[in-house]
């Protein structure tokens, strides 16, 4: 039997402690110093945007230009760029499911795998030897993620949330999921088969950086990767809220 | 209680809010290019998820009563912004100001509620209120990082 050398339990030690804890976005803790600027005018952003945001704030040029302005030319940029990602059939799916009745979470459906990740409300991290447990806040779900060190497998029945596997590659969390539904919500789509990889990476500060890359090649042409900032907020619980009474916009 | 529409124009509006921020589109429900504002009578404040709800009794000028449904943010973001779901009680006096719906019944997606004395409650669907608000804070962090750079 191997044994692992104690440098790498010490080095594991240390991901767990910086990964470990409950995260929130800049959505809830909008008084948090890990936050940027950028952080709070683009929560969900594909990097081209980010880039340019960046660079619009940086330029002394736009200083007279407000904020509000900047992010929604970054905010344009983006979903200019996703939408030349779309293929046919991804566009095409878009555009037939735009409405409310084909909104998961409007119809207080529990969200896809894409949806929940994205909700911006606070998770949770607990690792284990083997596993890594997250807990969303948003319909206080619990993924139980086995730390294979390999990827996850495209052979089972397609779920909400899929097959997950996940790994450390340095201190970045990397969370695999195959065997997923496709979706639709809030602009964009998934089909099933897609993968989707989150990569979660601890920084300096307190601040915890998600880049999740949505690899479907049926809706778009190339991986769409999306970033979202996250900080520690240790004094911030799991809310044990009903997830979903009524439906939006019904009485 | 004496209740009243005050306002039912539809106004244009410029958007605070960033779509990037709605983790679902309620944008089928309503349409937030544009603004009313109603006055009424609470008769029910429900704190849930999706989406915290108020229920207004508001009477039209003809003496006419009507129940609307206001509905505003997430009661997950709501408790992380303060509130414990006794913020409005039955037979407080309140006006909304929000997106109508596109279908023409009394509801809104709330942006703002102003109480009898002039207090204002945001806790609208993505935070409008407050968003405001932090741009104005940001805008200053933004002209005191320029100052910082410029020393």
């Amino acid at each position: 039997m191997l044994s692992m050398p104690c440098w790498v339990d010490g080095a594991r030690a240390q991901e767990r402690t910086a990964l470990e804890g409950v995260w929130s976005t800049a959505f809830t803790a909008r008084d948090h110093p890990a936050f940027t600027i950028d952080d709070h005018l683009c929560p969900l952003c594909a990097p081209v945007a980010l880039d340019h945001l960046r660079k619009l704030i940086a330029d002394p040029a736009n200083d007279r230009r407000p904020l509000q302005e900047l992010a929604q030319e970054a905010t344009r940029i983006g979903n200019e760029s996703r939408a030349g990602l779309l293929t046919d059939a991804g566009r095409a799916r878009l555009k037939q499911n735009s409405g409310a009745a084909n909104d998961a979470v409007i119809r207080c459906e529990p969200p896809d795998l894409f949806t929940l990740i994205r909700a911006p409300l606070p998770i949770a991290f607990t690792l284990r030897d083997d596993h890594v447990v997250i807990h969303h806040d948003f319909w206080n779900t619990v993924r139980t993620i086995r730390l294979t060190g390999q990827s996850a497998q495209a052979d089972e029945r397609p779920t909400r949330l899929g097959s997950s596997t996940a790994r450390f590659e340095g201190s970045t969390l990397v969370v695999e999921t195959r065997n997923l539904l496709g979706a639709i919500s809030a602009g964009f789509t998934t089909s099933d088969g897609s993968k989707l990889v989150e990569r979660w990476t601890p920084r300096g500060g307190g601040r915890l950086d998600l880049e999740l890359i949505i690899d479907d090649p049926a809706s778009y042409r190339e991986p769409l990767v999306l970033m979202q900032a996250r900080a520690r907020t240790p004094d911030e619980k799991i809310l044990d809220l009903p997830p979903c009474e009524v439906t939006s916009g019904q009485r | 209680m004496q209740t009243k529409r005050v306002l039912l124009a539809a106004l244009p509006l410029v958007m605070l809010s960033a779509p990037a921020l709605a983790h679902h589109n309620s944008a089928p429900i309503y349409d937030a290019s544009r603004s009313i504002t109603v006055e009424g009578v609470v008769k029910e404040f429900r704190f849930i998820n999706p989406h915290a709800r108020v229920y207004v009794t508001v009477v039209d000028g003809k003496g006419k009563s009507q129940e609307w449904l206001a509905e505003g943010a997430n009661a997950g973001v709501l408790r992380r912004l303060g509130w414990k779901g006794d913020e409005l009680k039955p037979g407080d006096r309140i006006k909304l100001t929000g997106a109508p719906s596109r279908d023409g019944s009394p509801k809104l997606e709330w942006r703002l509620i102003t109480r009898v004395d002039g207090t204002e409650l945001g806790g609208g669907n993505g935070l409008p209120n407050e968003r405001r608000e932090l741009l104005q804070r940001l805008e200053e962090q933004r002209r005191s990082q320029r100052s910082g750079e410029t020393k």
